[in-house]
């Protein structure tokens, strides 16, 4: 069952390393960490993060909750098919992410 | 929703990645809204602002964004001055504010959020 606090805060994050890097580890666990504790975890994978899609660890965020973005100009780039996995979009998105969200990370 | 003032570092060298490229199509798009975007360029990734970019890894991206982001900016290209030592500026068609490591960190302090690349 998923907590709910009163504090609730929207985390922002951005990932623009490949699956080979140690960032992806990171992400994951603090979206996990965050959604655990209630808050609202918005991800935007671009550049080379945008291959980090096809992975396990990005594949089950949604699944918890978590609110997936995937540049379409970086996913077409590096050749990651454009469906239904996640909301591809355009840098639109981030600017309001960056916006809207009380924290933002980027992890590059 | 709020506009915010993002720094983007980028640190990456153009004559060997394309992601100093994506930096900058990132803050052009990012600074074309209501945010304020300001950029700074620090080591290798100085090379963005003079001629040998036209030769780099993300030589399109150059040609397409950065004009575009240069207008954007004010008062132009935040460029770490170690980075700029043997360089001639006159040599870049960018307006160029040399800064020292004690200034970036001023400049991230102030910024709502900011992004390294």
């Amino acid at each position: 069952m998923r907590a709910v606090h009163h504090d609730r805060r929207k985390l922002g994050l951005l990932l623009s390393t490949g699956p080979e890097h140690a960032n992806l580890d990171t992400v994951t666990r603090l979206s996990n960490t965050a959604q655990r504790q209630g808050h609202d975890v918005y991800l935007y994978l671009i550049d080379e993060g945008t291959r980090c899609l096809d992975t396990p660890q990005i594949s089950q965020l949604p699944k918890q909750g978590a609110k997936l973005f995937v540049c379409a100009f970086g996913a077409q780039k590096m050749g990651v098919p454009i469906d239904s996995r996640a909301t591809f979009c355009g840098l639109v998105v981030l600017s309001d992410l960056i916006a809207g969200c009380d924290r933002f990370l980027a992890f590059n | 929703m709020a506009a915010r003032h993002i720094l983007v570092l980028v640190t990456g060298d153009p004559m060997k990645s394309a992601r100093p490229g994506e930096a900058i199509r990132m803050a052009l798009g990012l600074g074309s809204g209501t945010h304020r975007v300001s950029v700074v360029l620090r080591g290798p990734a100085a090379a963005l602002l003079f001629p040998e970019a036209e030769e780099s890894a993300c030589a399109d991206e150059v040609e397409k964004y950065l004009p575009s982001l240069a207008e954007a900016l004010d008062p132009g290209f935040y460029v770490e001055r170690a980075a700029l030592e043997g360089r001639d500026l006159a040599e870049s068609e960018f307006r160029i504010v040399p800064v020292d490591p004690p200034d970036i960190a001023k400049l991230m302090a102030r910024a709502d959020r900011f992004v390294i690349f």
